[in-house]
């Protein structure tokens, strides 16, 4: 028996002891938006399973939320909005921005009806609105823009799925809604009247991870399996197309209006987005908005959303 | 089993066994009833999940909350193992799902047709129970408005490989780290067990070892207090006392060989067969060889029998076997004892052999001595006694000669001892000449001799006594003295029929007769010899018993001076027996004297003649007694002690008594006797010298004792006055004595003639018949008186 042989076994020990039970999935939520295809790309070629991640599907972004401070998940997709209000709202959670998934550039729109034609003719009229984060900040926006406050318009709170039905049946004057909903809005009538595209860099859609529940592997895995689907999907656009209306619920035409307000999160954007300081300007920016009105529970931590650059590729 | 493999395979094979045992139990057992369990638990676990959705979705779809329905679904699907959960109604269509994009008509789990089913049944189940997916429905009653019963279902799909999968390798996970630490465990404990059982028992093995080669004790192998501590104590004393026992056997081992090297006695180590496997020094030097030329001999190579081998061999233990050793040309003889002893399992001998030559030398000289005499190397008194019984059990006529040398002491006495034993010497010499060749010579004790005549009659021994009497008449040279030497022989033979001790006696008697005949003669033992004998016995017996019945009697005979006055009375001692009448002295006083009676006798007479004297000098007689000394009176230590005694007790006067001493008393004239005589005159007893004359040197006597007068011998005065030769004589004496101012007595006087002669040349005291004969104190006149005639005409004595 050579000398060598005890401390081998004493390593194989320790290597077994440190042997964790396999982690658990990694369970991110999600709505269905097409901002966050990419991850319900990869679930739908079967790539999540060997990545031990679990696409979870929300209705909407509510649920995601409500599933993320229930504990339920472990990472979501949200718009930085929805992310500084939960974590103002939820302090236990330890939450990083792992990615920049898409910047809204057009992709959410207000509609309205003929013959409203510019913002400040909002006043008085009936504004269709998600009852989500989102939706109340880009109204929040939209009324600056417009230079009108809560008051002099009357929001009406309503579903996604709501929308179309809402505008046909006449409920509302105006809606808050996304470019996927154009076509068929713009078929009742419908006039887009302002979009994102106004507000650069300020609808913006991450990927977000609680740092306890998530290492720094996991979270590495997460961020590759994000990005190799992204390019898959744009260099495979006829292919991935299909399987991403399918999932989505999306039309053809759809898809197409939708991205075409989206700029994806690839690895150069969420690069340069952060060695430029854009993010966590975009962050900083967003939370004192938010906080300016009311809309943030408590003090939040903005740049505690950011990684600590730890890892080369992400900064 | 496990006592023959060595401490260090032992432990690690049992641990080998038991993570062996241990791995079969887990996987065996273990493994499947854990997967088992875990599927229970899960399943009873997502039953009570659904159980609790099934009612919250039914109030959901009864409010038309479909995003609520859809969040709950989400949120059951964050759950792991659920694949996928969707809301559908009675025609399978999707009301809320999970995700977009199911199928219900395209599960493979169960077909449409039977989902339908179970969806209008409104029953639970659960489908593909074995499998890793399976498909649990859930029914959602609720009423429309209209009252209707709506059918609907949840659909939940499981994938629990993954929880399976997880389980399994929980499990094996386990087991590895188990049985892991259990190697570890058990090298470790190896590793203890070497450090505190193993080695340390192999250091007290080495120190055991070591012990064995070269028997130095070691201190304590290990240190500690546990119990191999407590064995290498106790092993370190044992072998320290075992090393102590060791020095004090090789102490005592050397001790023994330096004995055994030393020891006077010859000692051999022999095997069964006799051949030597040890020697000794001492046996090497009895054989006149080295140790070593002895090892593997046998006894033949050493011992002059031929038969050696064979009697050592029947030999028993401890018996004495003389036999002959060589030495060289030279032969030894040998007592060999043998002891059995076992040596290694081995029977052996061990062999004593003593040089025996200086004993048997001994023994030789003891029995020669014991029948022969050193002296004239003739055979002793024991050897013919024995010769003598062996013939007369044999009824062997045969004659015995016992010889005595006449006055032999005289020669001792004159010309000392060393002279004495050289005549003996030659005395036998001379003897051996003088007896036939078969006669056994021996000298039986001092000046004694004796001839065994075997065969030999009265008369042929009575020639060879002859012969040897005419032998000795020329003298023995010894150095430059001549000595004549005169034997006395007696004789006696018998038939063969007489007792040993009868014969002796009779020889005894024989010679002392020849003694009493005159010496230089033989006698032959007769029967009257016996019967004289035996007569002197009884008047021996008969005299002792007189001393005590007081029958002897004391006679008085005058000695008168010129005037015919008694002047002085010799006290006769006169034996009055009952049975014999008045007996001679010339019979009773040789025997009293040979007796040693006479000592008490003198002592008696001179009582006597104390009182007598004091008797008469009461009655006014001018008389003193005088009383005879024999010569043995003077053997006794203290003569004059005795007398003085007397003498003081009976308050008599010394000047009336006077001591007559004859010669022979002071042939043996020494100190003694002269210390005697002095202190007896100092006291103031006169003494005279009885019988003087008759002696070889009674001048001699005269010069040296301080007498005060003599006594001339009868013979001289029987003689005159017509023998010229004793008138010559006792003139001679009368002059001489008148010289020396000495008194003088004349005896035996018996006539006119005597008395008037011995008057004439002034011997004035006379004694004898003339004037009175011995009688009884009554009787005696104690004036003068005329020249009575004697009433008695034989003189006895004095």
């Amino acid at each position: 028996m050579t000398r060598a042989f005890p401390f081998l076994l004493l390593s194989l020990l320790l290597g077994l002891a440190g042997c964790e039970p396999a982690p658990d999935d990694l369970r991110i939520g999600s709505n269905r938006w097409l901002g966050y295809g990419p991850l319900y790309l990869a679930d739908d070629l079967g790539w999540t399973a060997p990545s031990r991640v679990r696409l979870v599907e929300y209705p909407n972004s509510t649920g995601v939320l409500r599933g993320f401070r229930n504990g339920l998940l472990d990472g979501a997709m949200l718009t930085l909005d929805e992310l500084l209000v939960l974590q103002s709202h939820s302090p236990e959670l330890d939450l990083e921005i792992l990615l920049v998934a898409n910047v809204s550039a057009g992709a959410d729109v207000l509609y309205a009806r003929q013959p409203i034609a510019t913002l400040s003719e909002l006043r008085g009229h009936r504004v269709g609105v998600e009852n989500t984060a989102l939706g109340a900040f880009l109204l929040s926006r939209i009324l600056d823009h417009a230079g009108l406050r809560f008051d002099d318009i009357e929001v009406v709170s309503l579903q996604v799925h709501e929308h179309l039905q809402a505008f046909r049946s006449d409920q509302v004057d105006a809606l808050v809604s996304f470019a996927s909903e154009g076509p068929a809005l713009e078929r009742l009538g419908a006039r887009r009247i302002f979009d994102s595209r106004l507000l650069p860099d300020e609808i913006v859609d991450v990927l977000v991870v609680d740092r306890r529940r998530v290492g720094l592997e996991q979270r590495q895995h997460l961020a590759a399996l994000w990005y190799t689907t992204l390019r898959t999907w744009q260099d495979n656009r006829e292919q991935t197309d299909p399987r991403l209306e399918k999932r989505l619920g999306l039309s053809t035409e759809a898809l197409q209006v939708t991205l075409g307000g989206l700029v994806m999160g690839d690895t150069s954007l969420n690069h340069h987005w952060r060695s430029e300081g854009r993010l966590q300007q975009g962050v900083r920016r967003l939370a004192r908005y938010l906080a300016e009105h009311q809309l943030l529970g408590s003090a939040s931590r903005p740049d505690a959303l950011l990684a600590q650059c730890t890892w080369k590729a992400a900064c | 089993m496990l006592t023959h493999l060595s401490l260090r395979r032992s432990l690690p094979l049992l641990l080998g066994l038991f993570g062996l045992a241990f791995t079969l139990l887990l996987s065996a057992w273990h493994l499947p009833w854990r997967t088992a369990q875990t599927l229970q638990d899960w399943r009873d676990h997502t039953l009570q999940h659904l159980a609790l959705l099934q009612s919250s979705l039914s109030d959901h779809r009864r409010y038309g909350r479909l995003a609520e329905m859809e969040t709950e679904l989400a949120d059951l699907a964050s759950l792991e193992g659920v694949r996928w959960a969707m809301v559908i109604d009675q025609q399978l269509g999707i009301i809320a799902a999970t995700r977009l994009g199911l199928n219900p008509e395209a599960l493979t789990a169960i077909g449409p047709g039977e989902l339908a089913e179970h969806v209008a049944g409104g029953r639970s189940a659960w489908i593909g129970s074995d499998g890793s997916e399976q498909l649990a429905i859930y029914p959602l009653v609720h009423v429309t408005e209209d009252g209707r019963p709506l059918r609907e279902a949840l659909l939940v799909a499981f994938d629990i490989g993954p929880v399976l999968w997880q389980t399994e390798r929980d499990a094996w996970l386990y087991l590895a780290q188990t049985l892991t630490l259990l190697l570890l465990l058990g090298l470790l404990l190896q590793a203890l067990y070497q450090w505190l059982i193993t080695n340390r028992l192999a250091r007290i093995d080495r120190a055991a070892r070591a012990f064995v080669l070269d028997q130095q004790p070691q201190p304590p192998a290990v240190s500690g207090s546990d119990e191999i501590g407590h064995l290498a104590d106790t092993f370190s004393r044992m072998m320290q006392q075992l090393h102590n026992r060791q020095l004090a056997l090789r102490q005592s081992e050397q001790l023994l060989r330096e004995l055994i090297d030393n020891a006077p006695v010859g000692m051999l180590v022999v095997d069964e067969q006799w051949r030597v496997l040890q020697a000794n020094p001492a046996a090497a030097t009895l054989f006149g060889c080295a140790p070593h030329e002895l090892l593997g001999q046998r006894p033949e190579e050493r011992l002059l029998e031929h038969d050696a081998s064979e009697r050592l061999l029947r030999l028993p233990p401890n018996t004495p076997l003389q036999m002959t050793g060589r030495r060289g040309e030279a032969q030894v003889p040998l007592e060999i004892t043998c002891t059995p002893f076992e040596r290694h399992g081995q029977r052996l001998y061990l062999a004593l052999l003593r040089d025996i030559g200086d004993r048997l030398r001994a023994e030789q000289r003891l029995r020669f001595l014991a029948h022969f005499d050193p002296l004239t190397h003739l055979a002793n008194r024991h050897h013919v006694v024995q010769t003598l019984e062996q013939l007369l059990a044999a009824r062997t006529p045969l004659s015995l000669l016992f010889l005595d040398l006449d006055h032999f002491k005289r020669i001792n006495d004159a010309l000392g001892h060393e002279t004495g034993d050289r005549l003996l010497a030659y005395t036998g010499d001379r003897l051996r000449s003088l007896v036939p060749g078969n006669a056994l010579l021996a000298r039986t004790g001092g000046d004694e001799f004796m001839v065994l005549l075997e065969g030999a009659d009265a008369e042929a021994a009575l020639a060879t006594a002859e012969g040897i009497l005419e032998g000795f008449r020329p003298p023995i040279q010894v150095g430059q003295y001549e000595c004549y030497v005169s034997p006395s022989i007696g004789i006696t033979s018998s038939d063969g029929r007489t007792a040993v001790g009868d014969l002796l006696k009779q020889v005894d008697l024989a010679l002392y007769a020849a003694k009493a005949a005159g010496r230089n003669c033989t006698a032959t033992y007769s029967a009257e010899l016996s019967a004289a004998a035996e007569r002197r016995r009884q008047l021996e017996q008969a005299l002792r018993r007189a001393l005590d019945r007081d029958e002897f009697v004391l006679h008085y005979q005058p000695q008168v001076d010129a005037q015919g006055q008694p002047r002085v009375m010799e006290a006769l001692l006169r034996w009055n027996s009952p049975e014999r009448g008045l007996v001679p002295p010339g019979e009773f006083i040789p025997l009293l004297e040979d007796s040693g009676l006479i000592i008490e006798a003198t002592r008696w007479v001179f009582r006597q003649a104390c009182r007598q004297a004091r008797q008469w000098a009461e009655r006014g007689a001018q008389l003193s007694i005088a009383v005879n000394l024999s010569p043995l009176d003077f053997r006794q230590a203290d003569l004059a002690g005795s007398l003085l005694g007397i003498l003081a007790e009976e308050g008599t006067e010394p000047c009336l008594l006077e001591l007559e001493i004859t010669e022979s008393a002071l042939l043996e004239a020494d100190e003694h006797v002269q210390q005697t005589l002095a202190r007896l005159k100092a006291a103031g007893l006169p003494l005279l010298l009885d019988d003087f004359g008759t002696g070889y040197a009674s001048l001699t006597y005269l010069q040296r004792f301080p007498f005060d007068g003599i006594k001339i011998d009868r013979s001289f005065v029987a003689g005159l006055p017509d023998s010229e030769h004793s008138v010559a004589l006792v003139r001679g004496i009368l002059t001489m004595a008148s010289h020396l101012g000495l008194q003088v007595v004349a005896e035996g006087v018996e006539n006119e003639r005597q008395a008037a002669f011995l008057r004439l040349n002034n011997c004035h005291s006379l004694q004898g018949y003339y004037y009175a004969p011995p009688l009884p104190a009554a009787q005696c006149r104690l004036e003068a008186a005329g020249h009575a005639v004697p009433s008695r005409p034989q003189p006895v004595d004095g």
